[in-house]
């Protein structure tokens, strides 16, 4: 049995603690005092002689005191004990590092058997010794080259709960698995090269088993954590492409109402100033003006015809034929108009930036809204190269795009949006033309 | 007479603005610009007292035009005409007299030309007071006497500090107007305020800065504006409200 004397406790138990302390909360920012250090250490070494005088085999001793050391920290520093946590794993994952490494290295080097090491306390002690001046070094190390946490980190844990509540935890299972791993390995180690008379962990799997499938679990509701972590952050992008097309609608009408206000006003001044002529011939070119717009775009949705405006003015700035063919009452359509913007407004976009990249002839984007026997039927088409066949399947991917980061949310959200309407959507391309077909049912129930 | 550019781009806009302009006794219109990049040239060459300017206008935005005409000469009357309120906030940076938002009342017009007849007259007056100059702040500063030099042309001229008593613009130069009289330098204002660092020189606008000791006479100007009257010279200088409320803060008890 691994035997504890006042000698052990004092000049290596004590000091070790206070070491793997330094280091676990110096990476983590925290500065405790010598003071608090020393504390910590002194209770770690009594809590050690206390389990390690416990009937156990080896490694249910070090897991033990991993246990303690983390309470230890968040009463002595008063600190949240998920931090506590993640320092005494650290410090513990850096010394149980360097302990498998120089423990093997020191005994081949010397020639001493381990049995022989354990019994004497000096010998024990000058073991000891090189593994603390590495610790040593390891510290001035982090110091030096500031291998810690940026010095915000902690504001931003505690500002926001939601960052301690995802990583910590995510983090300290990885530290787990890594302090698991250097236990195994000692006992290991120990049980080949002293007389079997010590009991480790090794020989008794059942706790082996027992601490493996407890981190699957834990495993498993972490997992889960980090998938609806994922789906809200699909969620956001949506919601922010949707807004862009709103904040696109909005500046359109701004410019229209910008556009009818200055009529306005000239209308106004030249009447007021009796230049009735200029009056009447001003009126006259506004409303040819208005009828040519609305010859081009013929919709009684308001939303939907301000919608083909901005993108008729978009297509025409990009040198784009930009056609619309309305074949039917768009009053009845049972979608929410927000949720019609996105759609055509994505389905659009994409056309338009299909066709911006052809020659000048070859720059047309048709849209024709009609209905047939089962519901609304929306169709953009573009003359732009064909989408690969490999390709259709994953367009609607979320993430998936060809236009490089931060995009690829927009098809994806049209069919989301048009399976919540019980509808479908459809691609055909070839080397002529690439159409997405939309099919909207009329609303169940409710009749034509 | 009061002289007047209109800067619009729609035609028949400007034809209703000559009408109502030409409609006002003691007032003309000098020219009519389509473009930002006419206006600046008009006002260069024209010298206007008065200037219409629509803020959504080709070449050059009319806000743009704007600060270029406080460059050339900050006293003309600037009017600001727009349909688009998100232009306004830009518009009000620049400090200009006036604002019209379409659609107005003609009247509206003849109201702010009738005051800017009534200011210019203000302006014009001959008020001239005289007080004794800046002395050096503080014990140690009293045989200081700073000096500022600067350079026109081939010569060299110094300027004692204190004796300064506004900074401004004027034809796309600055001058530095004191007791003994004014000085023209290629310098900008912000290079000047960040030579001179004197405590007692307050930027108080774009195209202004004034010495707080000779400060006058405070009376309202445009809009969110303020005309300066000071001491010892006929110039005035034009501060913005929310440098009055520094000046305030910062000066006065």
């Amino acid at each position: 049995m691994d035997r504890m004397s006042l000698p052990v406790l004092l000049f290596i138990s004590l000091p070790e603690a206070m070491l793997v302390g330094v280091i676990g909360l110096l990476i983590l920012c925290f500065k405790p005092t010598l003071k608090e250090i020393t504390l910590i250490g002194i209770l770690q070494a009594i809590c050690s002689l206390f389990i390690r005088s416990l009937p156990l085999a080896f490694g249910v001793h070090s897991l033990l005191q991993i246990i303690a050391f983390s309470l230890i920290i968040c009463f002595v520093l008063l600190i949240p004990y998920k931090f506590s946590v993640l320092a005494a794993l650290l410090g513990l994952s850096i010394y149980g590092s360097v302990e498998a490494v120089s423990a093997p290295f020191i005994l081949t080097l010397t020639g001493l058997s381990l049995a022989s090491v354990l019994d004497n306390v000096w010998l024990r002690l000058a073991f000891f010794l090189p593994e603390a001046l590495i610790l040593v070094i390891i510290i001035l190390l982090i110091r030096r080259l500031n291998l810690r946490l940026p010095e915000h980190w902690l504001e931003l844990m505690g500002a926001n709960k939601f960052y301690v509540n995802k990583y910590v935890p995510l983090i300290s299972l990885f530290l787990i698995q890594f302090v698991l791993m250097i236990v195994f390995y000692l006992s290991n180690f120990l049980e080949k090269n002293s007389l079997s008379n010590i009991g480790t962990i090794t020989s008794d799997p059942f706790i082996l088993i027992l601490i493996i499938a407890l981190l699957s679990i834990i495993s498993i509701f972490i997992m889960k954590r980090i998938i609806s972590l994922l789906q809200d952050e699909i969620e956001t992008r949506t919601q922010l492409d949707s807004l862009r097309h709103v904040e696109e609608l909005i500046r359109t009408i701004r410019m229209q109402r910008h556009n009818f206000n200055h009529d306005l006003q000239v209308v106004y001044g030249l009447l007021q100033v009796e230049a009735f002529q200029e009056a009447k011939d001003y009126i006259k070119k506004s409303m040819e003006e208005i009828a040519i717009t609305s010859e081009l775009i013929k919709t009684d949705n308001l939303v939907i015809t301000t919608l083909l405006q901005t993108k008729a003015g978009l297509a025409e700035g990009k040198k784009i034929n930009f056609k619309v063919d309305v074949k039917t009452s768009l009053r009845k359509l049972p979608l929410k108009l927000r949720d019609l913007n996105i759609i055509l407004g994505n389905l659009i976009d994409n056309a338009l930036e299909a066709a911006e990249g052809m020659p000048l002839d070859q720059r047309k984007v048709e849209v024709e809204l009609s209905e047939d026997l089962n519901g609304y039927v929306i169709e953009v088409k573009n003359y732009g190269p064909p989408i690969k066949p490999e390709l259709i399947e994953k367009i609607f991917d979320p993430g998936f795009s060809t236009k490089g980061e931060d995009r690829g949310m927009g098809l994806y959200s049209v069919k989301k949006l048009v399976q919540k309407y019980n509808g479908d959507i459809q691609v055909t391309s070839n080397s002529s033309c690439t159409s997405f077909t939309v099919h909207i049912p009329y609303k169940s129930g409710s009749g034509r | 007479m009061l002289k007047v550019i209109i800067a619009e781009d729609d035609p028949s806009m400007r034809l209703v603005l000559r009408r109502v302009l030409d409609g006002i006794s003691g007032t003309g219109v000098i020219g009519e610009a389509e473009n930002g990049q006419q206006l600046v040239q008009m006002v260069e060459e024209l010298q206007p007292d008065v200037v219409f300017i629509d803020v959504d206008m080709p070449e050059m935005s009319g806000v743009e035009a704007a600060r270029e005409i406080f460059d050339i000469d900050p006293k003309i009357f600037i009017i600001f005409a727009t349909a688009y309120d998100n232009y306004t906030h830009e518009a009000f940076e620049v400090y200009a007299f006036d604002y019209l938002i379409k659609p107005f009342k003609l009247e509206r017009i003849k109201q702010t030309m009738e005051r800017i007849i009534e200011l210019k007259g203000e302006m014009d007056k001959a008020g001239f007071v005289e007080r004794p100059k800046t002395q050096p702040a503080g014990e140690k500063r009293e045989s200081e006497n700073l000096k500022l030099m600067i350079s026109s042309n081939d010569k060299c001229t110094l300027i004692n500090v204190h004796d300064i008593v506004l900074i401004t613009r004027s034809d796309r130069k600055t001058v530095i107007h004191t007791v003994q009289g004014s000085f023209t330098t290629y310098e900008t204002l912000k290079q000047l305020e960040e030579r001179i660092k004197s405590h007692k020189l307050f930027r108080c606008h774009k195209s202004y800065m004034i010495n707080v000791d000779m400060v006058t006479e405070i009376l309202p100007w445009g809009n969110r504006s303020y005309l300066v009257k000071l001491a010892n010279v006929k110039e005035k200088a034009i501060i913005t409200l929310e440098k009055l409320q520094e000046f305030q803060e910062k000066y006065c008890l």
